[in-house]
């Protein structure tokens, strides 16, 4: 009895003690808020009243990438702060990894950067959850004519406001060993189709057990098979009102592609595709030669070619493949990243000076050259491509690739847990788990039950 | 304990030494223990403890209980569900029970072997052999190692089609295995480097080893004991405490592992390594669902509860304590 | 002369099971000095192109900062963090060892219990609590939690050890004229060194190896231990090079294998050397 009467009343003091705790810190990051939109508010009072000196600020950048990004980035920043004096950007840079979970981290924390570097298909899941970037048409700061108006309202543009400026421009394109091609005796001008691609690969590896035709991983798969699917439909993989843009029929026929590919030795079993998915680079057989073509952004382009052991090999761009009696395209193009300005910043405006610095001035241009991807805006492109940064394949590729554009993907297709169950449903084709139309049930059943989700949410 | 001693004492008298010392140790510490009273100058020692408890632990502690009855998603302002979290998680999810099954195959597999090989190497390398330092060292390497990008690619080449694994195994003609891509046999394999990183194992056993009072075995010694002997009646009994904590941390991290499954095979293939911990990271850092996460890891929580009060009752069994157990 | 034979039975055991713990490590040495494809392509050691600069090369670091700025930073990190767990802990877990007090088992559930919750899952709130306090981006996100003890697993561990060194000596040192205090100054932590020494190491390699918390709570680059220095130039579509990653992860251990080799000795003069009798 005395025992049960001490541990009631001690749970009782850690209770209330916690009570305390959660008290003050539910309170804290509220007025932490309110002070940096206090601030902010002040700041655009300052910058509205023109004659007011330069202010000393001090802004943080995030971004990720490899060396060459952080050096020209950094470079980049030395330049523009040289030139205003009153500005000083605080670089925060790293890997790609875990700078996804760091962003959410911050911007639930409020202690998000001012400028960040997003990936686009971040941007439907983020702005969904709240109001976190600053509309850039709002922005008198940043001079929007170099850029297509109408990639910004449909790639870039939700819920009416502009998230963020595109880096770069990327659209899904193939890459082949020519090498490799000519030993083949296929054509350098052959024009893919869903189906010759399985009916070459199917020769190719007959010719030699040891060599496949393709290198796709997972995501790959997603894409050919939501290619197939929407070329027949015409509408979006996932329509914008929460339903499926597609049928059983036509599912069908998207996983068919994958167990086709799969049977006829186009593509690497998938027990040994597997181990390397989502660094396919990185696969011992690519590296050797023993995968002749890869699908990819083209922004991959030089990360792929360079992992390959002969370096005697050439390589060159085609397309990826549409059908003549395609409804819609299934080639998907998008913003290589998005650069977007904090909404709790307490320095917006100096944030849109730098970021307009960044895609107009020629000498940024030069600096940044394509660290980014192929730089978003026309004079960017010819800028660097009359002074030869530009690499001419990547150039065609990107152009091709937006040439063929389908519709941009909307948000619902791209929600990162639908795009969790398509991994597991060409995971059960790939294996032979399930058979096109079994799986096609399981997708569709499992689909209905997280949309109806994913529109309570809304 | 009792039973072991009470075993070996029926066996023969030239155990009598050790057992009459281990257990008038024993009772002298009991007799005086049960004397004592409240000695409230213990709260000076937990202080740190104490204090780090209500600034730093009870806080997040009490949040993610109170966020797992929330549709909390990190950005989003949280509004309260009921059990709605926890009732999907039962009714809803196919991931949830699947990846909680596969959770406790690889509990089960990965921790007895990891403590079976530690205790093992360990009591190798507490024999007096030269180099044994330079052994030791070897042994720990690949827990130094932990989860970095250099053991996500060697395991891949270890275990693929082509890799090392399968040529040795095809000298005996077995033939070729995908280990980490056959999605019925790549759980093992993920247990197996677990057990590979048995280096914090091994180091408390070996601590523990140590702290054995060498008077004991040279009692036996001298009474004409076998090795295998010494091992069942001096060592492994008075290795308990420290077999006793290896078996509950080993438990709790496996029942939470994330790295290994996370850098090498993703959860994959399949998704026969989604392991809990790697739905739960998913859940909260990829799909933003934190409150769902939250509810998630309170039923981990609870399971991880229920699996160390088992262990801990029945530790009092078999588990030997030189401070005569008095706790 | 079974001795003899016992010891070279020990010895190829060992042999054999040391290649297969050390051969990573080696392939990362050698991996160091081979080109990207190589990396990727082989399993054997010997490079057949040797790359000789991959560790001048990897040392200056991408941007501004080269390595000895992020093994500056790791040490600043984990060398504080280390001795303060230490401390702390060694006094938490006599306190639960040696002496009975007012919901001892309560308090001591709680220890293991903040062990249980994954740490994902209390990231945010902790994110939240570090940024009232002024805390983020600096280390004492890292040693004020550690000097007040929230490092569970040690406190649990040294109990361990603490209970497994038997009560009559306390009790002898007490007829000696020692308070709680210098008992476990004099007596029990000379006897704990195995453990003390276990805890420190751990806490070392664990420190120095973490990424996920040091990832959320460190921003400035010029901060970055080497955890998030190694995963720096790691991009998705940027062509990585490799060998220089495997040169600065080589590096990276050289700190934890040393630490580990020269402390090891102290699990070898436990009770057995220095003798109970004192």
């Amino acid at each position: 009895m005395k025992r049960a009467m001490r541990l009631i009343s001690t749970l009782c003091i850690i209770s209330i003690l916690a009570t305390l705790f959660i008290g003050c810190a539910k309170e804290a990051p509220k007025t932490g808020t309110d002070s940096t939109q206090q601030a902010a508010a002040d700041n655009k009072d300052k910058t509205d009243k023109k004659d007011a000196a330069p202010k000393n600020v001090t802004m943080r950048f995030s971004w990720w990438g490899g060396d060459s990004r952080h050096k020209a980035t950094l470079a980049a920043i030395e330049a523009y702060t040289k030139k205003n004096p009153h500005v000083k950007i605080e670089a925060e840079y790293g890997g790609f990894d875990g700078y996804f979970q760091k962003l959410t981290t911050q911007l639930a924390g409020g202690t998000a950067p001012d400028i960040m570097q997003v990936d686009q298909p971040w941007l439907p899941s983020l702005t969904s959850q709240g109001d976190l970037f600053v509309d850039i048409n709002t922005l008198k700061e940043i001079d929007l004519s170099a850029f297509d108006k109408k990639f910004l309202d449909s790639q870039l543009t939700i819920g009416g406001k502009l998230q963020g400026l595109p880096t770069g421009l990327i659209g899904i394109t193939m890459f082949y060993n020519k090498t490799a091609f000519e030993k083949f005796g296929i054509s350098a001008d052959t024009q893919w189709t869903f189906d010759n691609l399985i009916e070459i690969g199917k020769q190719v590896h007959e010719k030699d057990k040891n060599i496949y035709l393709l290198n796709l991983d997972i995501n790959k798969y997603d894409w050919i098979m939501k290619a197939i699917v929407k070329e027949k439909t015409g509408e979006q993989w996932v329509k914008d009102d929460y339903t499926l843009g597609f049928d059983k029929a036509i599912l069908v026929e998207g996983l068919t592609w994958i167990k086709k590919a799969v049977d006829s030795g186009a593509v690497q079993p998938f027990e040994e595709m597997i181990l390397y998915d989502k660094k396919a680079e990185t696969n011992p057989k690519w590296v050797n030669g023993e995968l002749l073509m890869n699908i990819n952004w083209p922004s991959s382009f030089e990360r792929f070619t360079e992992s390959v052991a002969n370096k005697d090999a050439k390589w060159d761009v085609t397309a990826f493949p549409i059908s003549k009696d395609a409804k819609k395209s299934g080639v998907i193009t998008r913003a290589a990243q998005v650069m977007c300005i904090n909404k709790n910043s307490a320095n917006i405006s100096e944030a849109a000076k730098f970021i307009n610095w960044m895609f107009n001035d020629d000498e940024a241009i030069l600096i940044l050259e394509d660290v980014r991807g192929v730089p978003a805006t026309e004079k960017a492109r010819k800028m660097l491509t009359d002074s030869k940064k530009l690499d001419e394949r990547i150039v065609r590729a990107t152009e091709v690739a937006i040439k063929n554009s389908g519709d941009p993907e909307n948000g619902p297709t791209n929600d990162p847990e639908l795009l969790e169950i398509d991994r597991d449903i060409i995971q059960k084709v790939g294996y032979g788990q399930l058979t096109p139309e079994k799986a096609a049930d399981e997708l569709i059943q499992r689909y209905t039950e997280k949309l109806a989700e994913l529109k309570a949410k809304k | 304990m009792i039973i072991l001693l009470n075993k070996s004492k029926r066996r023969g008298s030239h155990q009598m030494n050790i057992d009459v010392a281990l257990k008038s140790q024993k009772a002298a510490s009991k007799t005086k223990a049960v004397r004592k009273k409240y000695q409230y100058v213990a709260f000076l020692y937990i202080a740190p403890w104490l204090i780090g408890l209500f600034v730093f632990q009870l806080y997040p502690f009490i949040a993610s209980f109170i966020y797992s009855f929330t549709d909390f998603t990190m950005l989003k302002k949280p509004s309260f569900v009921g059990l709605k979290n926890y009732i999907d998680l039962f009714t809803k999810d196919q991931l949830f029970l699947q990846s909680l099954k596969i959770t406790f195959i690889y509990v089960i597999i990965a921790v007895p072997l990891k403590l079976a090989f530690a205790l093992f190497i360990a009591m190798i390398l507490n024999i007096k052999l030269r180099f044994v330092n330079f052994f030791r060292t070897v042994y720990y390497m690949p827990s130094i190692l932990g989860g970095s990008v250099a053991v996500a690619v060697l395991w891949r080449f270890l275990f693929m089609r082509e890799g090392l694994v399968n040529k040795v195994t095809s000298i005996f003609h077995i033939p070729a295995v995908d280990w980490l891509g056959n999605p019925k046999i790549a759980l093992y394999t993920i247990s197996l480097l677990t057990v590979w990183q048995f280096g914090s194992s091994m180091v408390l056993f070996l601590a523990g080893l140590k702290n054995i009072p060498s008077e004991l075995y040279e009692a036996a010694r001298v009474d004409g004991a076998s090795k295998p002997r010494m091992f069942v009646t001096i060592t492994l009994p008075l290795l308990t405490p420290i077999v006793f904590f290896n078996l509950i941390m080993q438990m709790v991290h496996a029942f939470q592992e994330f790295t290994g499954a996370f850098v090498v095979t993703n959860g994959g293939p399949a998704k026969a390594t989604y392991l809990y911990g790697l739905m739960l990271y998913q859940n909260g850092f990829q799909f933003f669902k934190m409150g769902y996460a939250s509810a998630q890891s309170w039923i981990l929580f609870a399971i991880i509860m229920l699996m160390t009060m088992l262990v801990f009752k029945s530790s009092e069994y078999w588990t030997f304590y030189e401070d005569g157990g008095d706790f | 002369m079974k001795v003899r034979v016992q010891n070279i039975i020990a010895y190829i055991l060992l042999t054999l099971l040391g290649i297969v713990m050390v051969y990573p490590l080696l392939w990362l040495v050698a991996s160091s000095f081979k080109t990207n494809q190589e990396i990727f392509a082989t399993i054997g050691l010997i490079p057949k192109k040797w790359v000789l600069d991959s560790y001048a090369q990897g040392w200056k670091g991408s941007g501004q900062y080269t390595y000895t700025t992020f093994f500056l930073n790791t040490f600043m990190l984990v060398v504080p963090t280390v001795i303060a767990s230490i401390v702390s802990s060694v006094s938490v877990a006599y306190g639960f060892a040696r002496f009975k007090f007012p919901f001892k088992k309560v308090l001591f559930a709680l220890v293991i219990a903040t062990l249980m919750l994954p740490n994902a899952i209390i990231i945010i709130p902790k994110y939240i609590l570090f940024k009232n306090f002024g805390w983020l981006n600096t280390y004492l996100t890292f040693w004020i939690p550690a000097l007040f003890a929230t490092y569970s697993f040690f406190i649990f561990m040294l109990v361990q050890f603490l209970r497994g060194i038997p009560r009559e000596l306390d009790e002898s040192a007490i007829i000696d004229g020692c308070n709680s205090f210098t008992i476990l100054i004099r007596i029990l932590i000379p006897l704990a060194k195995p453990a003390l020494f276990s805890v420190g190491i751990f806490q070392f390699i664990w420190r120095w190896n973490d990424f996920f918390n040091v990832l959320v709570y460190i921003n400035s680059v010029s901060k970055f231990p080497l955890a998030l220095a190694l995963r720096m130039s790691i991009d998705i579509t940027d062509v990585v090079a490799w060998n220089r990653l495997m040169a600065m992860s080589v590096l990276t251990m050289v700190p934890p294998i040393l630490i580990f080799f020269f402390a090891q000795k102290y699990f070898v003069e436990g009770i057995a050397t220095t003798g109970l009798k004192g």
